[in-house]
C-alpha cells in the first residue's frame, strides 16, 4: 500500500490531501478484466441472424442474416410504368445472405448475395444476387419500402419480409439470371428441382463478408476480432455433453426440477 | 421390420417466418385464423400456394407450400 501527501488548491482553498493507493495495474490488463468480466447480452435478434456487430464509434449495428435455400414467390413488372400487370414467379434461391446496416436503431441499407453454402466464418466469400433491383454492390434499391417493428430486431424482420413482398422491375438489373429464358425458365426449373439455384456458377463479389460488415458499420476490416479459429485449419472438435444422470455432488440432477 | 410412412407436411412462409406444418386439408382461411397470431399476419395478406393465387376457400394438399404476402411497395427509383 503506497500514500503520498501533497497539497490541493482550489480557488481560495488550500487542503492537505493523504492520498492511498491501494492496488495499481496498467490500462490494458484493467481493460482486459472489464471486458471479460461484463456480463453483455445482444438485443432481440433478426431471425436467422449469423452476425451482429455494434460500433459505438458510428452508433451503426449491422446485423447479418442467412436464409436457407428456399422456394419464394415474387412479383416482377416489366415496366415501371403502375397500370403494367407484375407477372408472380415462384424462384428456387440459392442461400440468401441479407446485410443490414442500422445507425441509432433505423434501418440504414440492405444488402444482398448469394451463396451456395452456409455462411463459415466472417471471412466467408461472397456471391452476386441475380435478383433485380440490386446495386453492383449487392445494395438494394428499397424505393417505396417501409417497415415498422417496436426493436431493431423486429424492423430488420419486416425490411426482410417487405424485400420478399415488395415489387421487383428492371431498375438496377445488373447481374444475368441464372438461366437464359428469364424469370419464366427460372421459374419453370424451380418447379421441376427446388434446389436448381444451389448448382448455378454465380458471379463472385470481390469482397469477403467482413469487408462488407466493416464498411457498412463505418469501421476498417482490420478493426473487427479476427475468426476465433481459421475455418482452413479447424479440425472438427468433439464435444462432451453433460452427463444427465448425474450432478457435480453426485446426486439426481431430476432433484433440481423437483 | 416395419416402416414408417411419411407424411408429406404444409410449409408456411410467412416473411422470415416459416414452418412445416400438418395442414392437409384445411382451408387457407383456416388456416389463416390459426397463424394469424403466431405470424402477426395481416387480413389483406395476398396468398399463394406453389407460387399460384388462390382463395381463402382452397383446400390444402400435403406437400404444398403456402406463401402469405404482404404487398409492401415497390423497390428501384419511381420514374
Amino acid at each position: 500500500m503506497q500514500s503520498r501527501t501533497f497539497l490541493r488548491i482550489e480557488g481560495d482553498l488550500v487542503s492537505l490531501v493523504t492520498e492511498v493507493t491501494d492496488r495499481e495495474v496498467t490500462l490494458p490488463d484493467l481493460l482486459t478484466e472489464l471486458t471479460s468480466s461484463q456480463l453483455s447480452i445482444t438485443p432481440r435478434l433478426p431471425t436467422g441472424c449469423r452476425f451482429w456487430l455494434r460500433s459505438g464509434t458510428t452508433n451503426r449495428c449491422v446485423f447479418v442474416i442467412e436464409q436457407h435455400p428456399q422456394r419464394r414467390t415474387i412479383e416482377y413488372q416489366v415496366h415501371h410504368r403502375h397500370e403494367a400487370e407484375p407477372t408472380t414467379y415462384r424462384l428456387a434461391l440459392p442461400y440468401v445472405v441479407f446485410v443490414v446496416s442500422t445507425f441509432a436503431d433505423q434501418i440504414e441499407s440492405l444488402a444482398t448475395y448469394f451463396r451456395t453454402e452456409p455462411i463459415g466464418s466472417l471471412d466467408a466469400g461472397l456471391l452476386c444476387s441475380t435478383l433485380p433491383n440490386t446495386s453492383d454492390d449487392g445494395l438494394v434499391c428499397l424505393g417505396s419500402v417501409r417497415v415498422s417493428g417496436t426493436s431493431v430486431g423486429e424492423r430488420v424482420d419486416a425490411l426482410i419480409g417487405a424485400f420478399w413482398g415488395s415489387r421487383f422491375n428492371q431498375d438496377l438489373r445488373r447481374h444475368p439470371l441464372p438461366f437464359t429464358g428469364g424469370f419464366r425458365a427460372w421459374a419453370a426449373r424451380s418447379r421441376r428441382d427446388p434446389l436448381a439455384a444451389l448448382s448455378i456458377a454465380y458471379d463472385p463479389y470481390w469482397r469477403t463478408l467482413r469487408q462488407v460488415v466493416a464498411q457498412m458499420a463505418g469501421v476498417a476490416p482490420t478493426d473487427l476480432p479476427m475468426a476465433a479459429v481459421d475455418p482452413n485449419a479447424a479440425a472438427e472438435t468433439e464435444v462432451r455433453t453433460p452427463d444427465p444422470g448425474l450432478d457435480e455432488d453426485g446426486g439426481d440432477a431430476d432433484a433440481l426440477a423437483s | 421390420m416395419t416402416t414408417t410412412e411419411e407424411q408429406a407436411t404444409t410449409r408456411v412462409i410467412y416473411g422470415v417466418n416459416e414452418l412445416d406444418l400438418d395442414l392437409a386439408g384445411k382451408s387457407v382461411r383456416g388456416i389463416w385464423k390459426a397463424l394469424e397470431q403466431v405470424f402477426n399476419i395481416p387480413r389483406d395478406a395476398a396468398v399463394t400456394i406453389n407460387g399460384a393465387r388462390v382463395d381463402d376457400e382452397y383446400v390444402v394438399r400435403p406437400g404444398d407450400e403456402i406463401e402469405f404476402q404482404k404487398a409492401a411497395g415497390v423497390k428501384g427509383i419511381a420514374r
